[in-house]
């Protein structure tokens, strides 16, 4: 059996457990509209005039992208990693010829294909509600968004992966990682897009892994950027992925026969 | 007097339990100033760029930081071991136990448990609220400190009677075991006072899902900007929501069919 054909057996699996919970993705989806709160207080903010080069409108296109970008780039896999691995499930996934990381992934996808059936709908409708918001659309621009949100969740999984693979030695593994998103929600620009911080500190932000994760993708579409900064943080987030891929190769190969030494 | 006796037994427990882990203090200390300080960078962004949010100043809306914390403390030792447990025992069949026993089972399903860690939160959120009067140089008089006490307790009873309309609904839909989550994602809105939002948001904050009275009306009542009519509508819909939790959670339990045999 082809990889191709291994995944389309895992996504079908996943699609239907999926619909099976749909309620409780929903509610999930709705956990995600923080962004939407700092919308809410940055426009009242603004209302007086721009805040460092951002009017009104620029903070309803701004956030409302990045609401979407973080819908689509939703990660949860050390809770199911942590718990299987607490409690020797996943010596049951071991024993299937397949890396379950895998099997994790498919699981996500089949999330983002539900998410995105439901977030195309409202999507439209907040293009209603608010017909002024403006983004830089080019074939280019375009290309580069799917690209980058695509690694920014690839970024997100890794990263929270590698975090997830502490379990094996570790029991606050969970912990860590939350502190680990709270610098997502900070520095990622959920709080308020980098460009507001104080110089310094955007220019640390600017190559920390937090940005890449998630407004990366927004901040392209914004069209704000000069093209040196977009090329400059490609290359970044180029090193980030290759930075994660082998932690968690390094991670993954050490957690197993941690794993294998007191689960046998 | 009875109900007291079992209260006291109860919380005893409780703390006997959670004594066994008590490095969970230290890793509870932790989160609840790493999470404050996240709160307190946040809001510092903001007074990078404007003198006042939503006419209130940077001590004020410290204050508003202290009550978030305050009653997530609140959340999370009381409601999330007790209310948010019953979704768990609805589906895995343990709710039997609580309904056989000779108590109200809305009393042993709300207090049965305290994580006492997570009162951390509480005793930092009230430190902040303390900070932030000092950084005032304002003394709340009597009537101030008694109208924000009177607030606090509406804030709990309404917080409390959400949390168990949410956990009700769960005895139709068993798959909606995240329902709890969905209160956070609202009260994500309430770090900040509610005279920000405008419009239909505000009026979503306060009357439907009523943070408003939760984390700002609490500080402006400490302020002595809470008129009286607000604070007698407080009461009102605390009373009010009280009430029709505990109808809902009676008919519900009318429609438990446990899941074991």
């Amino acid at each position: 059996m082809t990889m191709l054909h291994k995944y389309a057996a895992l996504l079908r699996r996943a699609m239907g457990l999926m619909l099976e919970y749909r309620a409780s993705i929903v509610i999930w989806m709705l956990t995600g509209v923080m962004p939407l709160v700092m919308l809410a207080v940055w426009f009242a903010l603004s209302e007086d005039g721009p805040i460092a080069g951002y009017a009104q409108n620029d903070f309803v296109s701004y956030y409302l992208l990045l609401t979407l970008t973080r819908q689509l780039t939703n990660v949860w896999v050390i809770w199911e990693l942590d718990y299987e691995i607490r409690h020797g499930d996943l010596s049951i996934k071991l024993l299937h010829p397949i890396n379950p990381i895998h099997e994790y992934i498919a699981s996500h996808l089949a999330d983002k294909v539900f998410r995105l059936w439901v977030l195309l709908p409202l999507a439209v409708l907040a293009w209603l509600i608010f017909p002024t918001i403006h983004y830089d659309v080019t074939p280019l621009t375009l290309t580069l968004f799917l690209l980058t949100l695509a690694v920014a969740w690839l970024l997100r999984f890794l990263s929270q992966y590698c975090f997830g693979i502490l379990a094996f030695w570790i029991s606050e593994a969970i912990t860590l990682n939350e502190i680990w998103f709270a610098g997502m929600l900070m520095l990622g620009g959920v709080v308020a897009p980098l460009d507001l911080f104080p110089a310094p500190v955007a220019a640390i932000a600017n190559y920390l892994p937090f940005r890449f994760m998630l407004s990366f993708p927004v901040e392209i579409m914004l069209g704000r950027m000069t093209p040196t900064d977009v090329v400059t943080g490609l290359f970044v987030m180029c090193g980030w992925l290759a930075f994660f891929t082998l932690l968690y190769r390094w991670l993954w190969r050490k957690g197993i026969r941690q794993f294998s030494a007191f689960g046998a | 007097m009875r109900y007291l006796r079992l209260l006291l037994i109860f919380y005893k427990n409780s703390l006997l339990k959670e004594l066994e882990y008590r490095v969970n203090f230290l890793s509870n200390v932790f989160m609840s100033v790493f999470w404050l300080a996240w709160g307190i960078v946040g809001i510092s962004i903001f007074f990078g760029h404007r003198d006042k949010m939503g006419d209130w100043t940077y001590p004020e809306v410290l204050m508003v930081v202290g009550l978030f914390t305050f009653f997530n403390g609140v959340m999370e030792a009381f409601l999330r071991p007790n209310v948010g447990a019953v979704i768990e025992q609805i589906r895995d069949g343990t709710f039997d136990f609580v309904l056989t026993k000779p108590v109200n089972a809305q009393f042993i399903a709300s207090l049965r448990n305290i994580v006492v860690w997570r009162l951390v939160d509480v005793i930092i959120g009230l430190a902040v609220i303390v900070y932030a009067l000092g950084q005032l140089h304002v003394t709340p008089t009597c009537w101030h400190i008694g109208s924000f006490v009177v607030m606090l307790a509406t804030g709990t009873a309404m917080v409390y009677a959400i949390w168990l309309l949410m956990v009700s609904l769960a005895f139709w839909f068993v798959k909606i075991d995240n329902i709890t989550e969905l209160f956070y994602a609202f009260y994500e809105a309430g770090r900040y006072p509610v005279t920000i939002y405008r419009g239909a948001v505000r009026v979503l904050l306060t009357f439907v899902v009523p943070i408003a009275f939760i984390t700002t009306f609490p500080a402006s009542a400490l302020l002595g900007r809470l008129d009286q009519t607000t604070l007698w509508i407080g009461v009102g819909v605390a009373l009010g929501l009280l009430i029709v939790s505990n109808r809902f959670w009676n008919f519900a339990l009318r429609h438990y069919s446990s899941a074991s045999s």
